[in-house]
């Protein structure tokens, strides 16, 4: 290995945990709870220096490690790299998970398996995010599901095996179209490749694989593979139910981190990989976002779950990622990153605040609370913080790349953009309205008593809400990082008829 | 050639039909005497295919050995008349199975007595006992020695599933 | 022709050592000791692993001739090691089970050995009637295992189904060997390519292949000829049913491969449509049926169905000329190997399991099992969610290797099917394991330990499935080498020896 192995190292440390929680004795549960945190902790040292490191002038894969042969009767190859677009994920991830297993402090059935399966996630979720060939991709892809199903069926609610199964056979049916496309570049790809970065070459698509017919049908399995995980809709049902059965530290990492699985493999895989349909079929990806945003701010308004609603509102904001990366422009496409970044960090405020309330109340009906700001308000602002981010009020981060979306579909879908724009009206509705019925009006007798957040609950939250705040002000950080490589991906789509954008000196 | 043809056809007829009354028939001795039937209907076949030796041993063994056994051992059951449910037969059908049975010893007699059937050349030999054992322990030992190994298991396995359960300690 | 004994020695010891410990260990019922379970258990494991470590020897010796009976070449040397190590596996996972359930020790390993055995016999021979027998002595001594607990009424009509189908499976097969050989004159499958087309006997040719080809269907158990294996499962004790779920596949996959090789080059046989048809069937209905079934060995029998029918995948991408044969002789080789240590782990751990007294048979009878025993339960999923292909286990790369061969050689719709099917296997796969972690247990587990030996055995099954998962080179490789010298000649030489 020619340099320091980091995305090695980020993406396996988790499993360092694995191998020790087993040994620990049962009863020493806060010890597992130890183990866990403190495996989660070199990744997020080495998320903090890859932020560091990291090169903002080029679009090229950095810190490559391969690629190298793994299975090589069928050329699959080991090979991790990172770039602006993923980047920013892979940080995002090294801090939430942390963050979760600092909420998942309370976890108290079978706490060994819980804290095992989370660090086995973490791997996925990580490697997903950083493998560089297509077959190591979908091992990692699939690696994430069977943990994200325990999790939800074991530790969930009460319809925790529907909810788990659900998300299992949805998430099944994508991989299924997306083993189908694996299987074509096997076969058809010039050296039976999956080097995905060499696979950017249309010269290396061979046979089938060039004609339009079958490049249109493998762009559409790789879609609706990406789009069930996003939710887009009509793929979206598994998410209300997976969100509201699954504990709060899980609804965060499937808010935070899983959604953005679904927008990053399309950019890394559908953009990338056949540009020639992407700008064929942009169009509808544009309309599902669009639709995407209004039908979840609707169904979020009409909730009276808190976490239905929180999930809904999730449906809404991943629309905006869709919208932006439809644009085709290089504003647009950065605008969606950075709004998958902010909503990461922003829903998992929203799922973290709505657990802090039901592990108290022990129920998440909105009707049922009002006027907790009196007894709990500390908890009020830290909801204030983050509901006006969801919202998108200027001076916090929301804003900044819903903004950027907005200017950049524009160009290409001024009609479709007019009405996404309508939508920012009702998420301030649903949000505010929201707020009222919970913190204000008169206080709920049974209500008055309950403790104020706590020292660990503001841990959690803090880094969150620093980050949302920060990014609101002062974004250069996120967006250098990210705008010189989707500006590449930009241009790729040029010659076949993608618009080129130049505000914002992008 | 035609009478030959004719023979064939009755014999394999009747070991096709008295096998669906091996399976058929409810009293376990018209059971055991169809099959009797069978096996000497399958002999007759053999020897009109020149395999005189192997003709007579399946009357030997299977109809002879093998089919006292069986009919000694429902004898043993001493099944009692009212489980039988015995149906009587009429006149036709007793017609009938007399002169099938006739059929069966007039082609037994004349497959007994025949000079030579013109099937194709076969070595002088064929069929005989020096041949057969001849092939069976040079050129088919081994199929020979699996035969003798099936023959073992099969042999283990019913005493297995026969023996007395024993009181587990 | 006169038999050199001692070079039958060298070259089939390792199927000759499963006999004479099959023999030996009926012996040792002579002496009554307290010792002697235990001695024969150690005897037959003794033996399987000696047996596979020759195989695997001879493997590498490459292809030996001069038998007219026996074929020793690396295709037969590798599927004898595959069924010995079965063979081993299961009396090791046997041994507490047997020690419980059943009085006949010595006779139980004596079977077991003897189908082993009868088994390498089907791999080892391309002539018919050498085949017929081995056939027999696997299918014999199986019939009677399943019947072993013989005051279980469920065990007795398993075994005496089991007995009847297979006779009717057999029936099949012998009659199709008579056309076979009342249309070629020969019962050896390696003289097919010399035969002329014979215009007159095309019809009898054609009956006889098609008959074979469906005795083996009802063999390893292809939709339409599959009913009896769920009610065969069902009643027969579990360490039986998972040495017949791979035992018998393995044994009558491999020498299917012999006969699909014979046949292929005979191009008036439509034998992909057929094989092709046999495969959608039982993928599909396998796959199906098994959503609806509520037993555990159901499950597990319809499962068994459903790999069947992969496996005809498999069969299918390999009747084409020269180098595709080649090629798609590989992942079927590998599939096996896969299939057998999945279903081997499910098998051993659910035999554990049933090692308390009584039989596991309903799913409601893993409730909750995760917290009585996590280790097993964990164990158990593994296998579980491999059988069902999922990444990064041996059971997806199995699966992928197997259709992305049908994909390249143009079986398009079949591949989707089969991949199809797959997915929603894992939907039947994951009951158990809902069983064992989403619900509550009820009934108290009379939980026996587990012997250090067994422990380590399904230790080592698990790395397997991860190391053939992770790193399957190596082990391809040997499959890939496996590839019987002919079917790399595209026009096969032709055997020196006269018809007999």
């Amino acid at each position: 290995m020619p340099h320091f192995p980091i995305l090695t190292l980020i993406t396996f440390s988790p499993l360092i945990g694995i191998l020790i929680i087993p040994f620990i004795p049962k009863a020493k549960e806060s010890l597992v709870k130890w183990v866990a945190l403190i495996s989660t902790l070199p990744a997020l040292g080495l998320a903090v220096k890859l932020f560091l490191d990291f090169d903002r002038t080029t679009k090229a894969i950095q810190m490559a490690e391969g690629p190298i042969d793994w299975i090589k009767p069928f050329h699959i190859q080991y090979y991790m790299g990172i770039d602006g677009l993923s980047v920013t994920m892979v940080i995002l991830t090294a801090l939430i998970s942390t963050i979760c297993i600092i909420a998942s402090w309370g976890i108290e059935k079978q706490v060994k398996g819980y804290f095992t399966l989370f660090l086995l996630l973490e791997t996925g979720m990580m490697g997903t995010f950083l493998a560089l060939d297509f077959f190591l991709f979908f091992i990692f892809w699939e690696i994430m599901l069977l943990p994200m199903y325990f999790l939800i069926g074991i530790w969930g609610g009460p319809r925790r095996e529907y909810a788990a199964i659900k998300f299992f056979l949805y998430t099944l049916a994508g991989s299924v179209l997306m083993l189908l496309v694996l299987i074509a570049f096997y076969l058809y790809s010039d050296g039976h490749t999956f080097n995905l970065i060499a696979l950017q070459d249309p010269k290396l698509h061979l046979g089938p694989l060039s004609s339009h017919g079958i490049r249109l049908a493998c762009w559409i399995g790789l879609f609706i593979a990406f789009a069930i995980k996003v939710p887009v809709f009509p793929f979206h049902t598994w998410l209300p139910d997976a969100h509201v059965e699954a504990p709060t530290a899980i609804s965060v990492i499937l808010a935070g981190i899983l959604l953005k699985l679904g927008t990053y493999g399309i950019l890394r895989f559908n953009y990338q990989l056949f540009p020639d349909i992407t700008v064929e079929l942009v169009k509808w990806v544009a309309v599902l976002g669009v639709i995407n945003i209004i039908y979840g701010a609707l169904c979020a308004m009409a909730q009276k779950d808190f976490k239905k609603l929180i999930a809904y509102s999730s449906v809404s904001h991943m629309g905006f990622v869709l919208l932006g990366i439809a644009s085709l422009t290089a504003e647009g496409i950065t605008g969606g990153v950075m709004q998958m970044f902010n909503h990461g960090t922003i829903t998992a405020q929203l799922f973290l605040i709505v657990g802090i309330i039901y592990d108290r109340a022990h129920h998440r009906d909105i009707n049922g609370f009002g006027g907790l700001a009196t007894a709990m308000p500390k908890y009020a602002v830290w909801t204030t913080i983050a509901f006006f981010a969801a919202l998108g009020l200027p001076g916090l981060s929301g804003f900044i790349s819903e903004a950027l979306i907005f200017l950049g579909s524009f160009k290409n879908w001024p009609g479709l953009t007019a009405v996404a724009v309508t939508s920012v009206v009702l998420t301030a509705a649903y949000m505010l309205w929201t707020l009222q019925r919970v913190f204000l009006g008169p206080l709920n007798e049974k209500y008055k008593d309950y403790p104020d957040i706590n020292g660990r609950e503001v841990l959690c939250l803090l880094p969150l809400a620093i980050i949302v705040l920060a990014m609101g002000v002062y974004p250069k950080p996120l967006i250098n990082m990210m705008s010189v490589s989707l500006k590449g991906i930009n241009e790729v789509l040029v010659p076949y008829g993608a618009k080129v954008a130049s505000v914002l000196g992008m | 050639m035609n009478g030959f043809l004719i023979l064939f056809y009755f014999l394999a007829a009747l070991a096709v039909i008295s096998a669906t009354g091996v399976i058929s028939l409810r009293h376990p001795v018209h059971c055991a005497l169809s099959l009797v039937v069978t096996l000497i209907a399958l002999a007759g076949l053999y020897v009109t295919l020149q395999a005189d030796f192997l003709g007579i041993v399946q009357v030997l063994t299977y109809a002879g050995a093998i089919l006292v056994l069986f009919i000694f051992i429902i004898m043993l059951l001493n099944l009692q008349d009212d489980e039988l449910k015995e149906r009587g037969y009429g006149a036709a059908a007793k017609a009938l199975l007399a002169a099938v049975s006739l059929g069966l010893f007039l082609s037994l007699g004349y497959l007994v007595t025949r000079p030579h059937f013109p099937i194709s050349a076969l070595p002088e030999d064929f069929g005989s006992i020096h041949s057969l054992g001849k092939a069976l322990f040079t050129s088919y030992v081994i199929p020979f020695e699996l035969a003798g190994i099936l023959l073992t298991v099969a042999l283990i396995g019913a005493v297995l599933l026969a023996k007395r359960r024993l009181e587990l300690k | 022709m006169r038999l050199d004994v001692l070079q039958l020695w060298q070259h089939a010891w390792p199927s000759l050592t499963l006999l004479i410990a099959a023999m030996v260990s009926l012996l040792t019922s002579v002496f009554p000791s307290r010792h002697r379970a235990r001695i024969t258990a150690v005897l037959a494991a003794t033996a399987f692993l000696l047996s596979a470590q020759g195989f695997f020897h001879q493997w590498g010796l490459g292809e030996a001739k001069g038998f007219e009976f026996l074929v020793v070449d690396p295709l037969s040397n590798y599927l004898g090691a595959l069924i010995a190590l079965i063979g081993f596996i299961t009396s090791i996972a046997a041994y507490p089970y047997i020690l419980s359930q059943a009085e006949a020790i010595p006779e139980f390993f004596s079977l077991l050995l003897f189908a082993a055995f009868g088994m390498t016999t089907m791999v080892m021979t391309t002539n018919l009637l050498a085949f017929v027998l081995g056939l027999e002595i696997m299918s014999l001594s199986l019939y009677v295992l399943v019947g072993l607990r013989r005051y279980d009424p469920r065990s007795g009509e398993a075994a005496f189904k089991y007995f009847l189908l297979g006779s009717v499976a057999t029936a099949f097969l012998l009659f199709g060997i008579s056309f076979f050989y009342g249309s070629t004159g020969t019962l050896d499958l390696s003289r097919i390519p010399e035969l002329l087309p014979n215009p007159e006997m095309a019809t009898l040719f054609k009956l006889g292949a098609l008959l074979i080809l469906l005795g083996f269907a009802f063999k390893v158990g292809a939709v339409p000829f599959h009913f009896w294996a769920p009610d065969v499962y069902d009643g027969a004790p579990m360490p039986v049913t998972g040495f017949m779920a791979t035992g018998v596949k393995v044994a009558a996959f491999g020498a299917l491969i012999r006969v699909v090789e014979a046949f292929a080059p005979r191009h008036e046989l439509p034998l992909q449509r057929w094989i092709v048809m046999l495969s959608f069937a039982t993928m599909i209905v396998g796959n199906l049926v098994a959503l609806r079934q509520r037993h555990l060995k159901r499950i597990l029998a319809y499962s068994s169905i459903a790999h069947a029918g992969y496996l005809l995948l498999g069969m299918a991408t390999l009747v084409g000329t020269g180098e595709i044969r080649a090629a798609a002789l590989s992942p079927i080789l590998f599939y096996l190997l896969v299939y057998s240590l999945l279903t081997l782990g499910v098998f051993s751990v659910l035999t554990i399991l049933s090692s308390g007294g009584q039989e596991l048979n309903d799913l409601k009878d893993l409730d909750g099992l995760s917290e009585k025993r996590p280790v097993l339960s964990a164990v158990l999923s593994v296998f579980f969610i491999s059988l069902a292909g999922v990444p990064p286990t041996a059971g997806f790369l199995a699966k992928y290797y197997l259709f992305s061969q049908a994909i390249q050689v143009g079986l398009y719709p079949l591949a989707i099917a089969g991949i199809l099917a797959s997915a929603v296997s894992l939907y039947y796969y994951l009951g158990p394991i809902v069983r064992m972690y989403f619900h509550s247990h009820e009934k108290t587990w009379q939980a026996p330990g587990v012997m250090a030996s067994l422990r380590l055995l399904l230790a080592l099954m698990v790395a397997g499935v991860f190391y053939l998962g992770l790193f399957p080179a190596s082990t391809l490789e040997i499959s890939r080498r496996t590839v019987p010298i002919r079917a790399l000649e595209a026009p096969l030489a032709s055997p020196s020896a006269k018809l007999p």
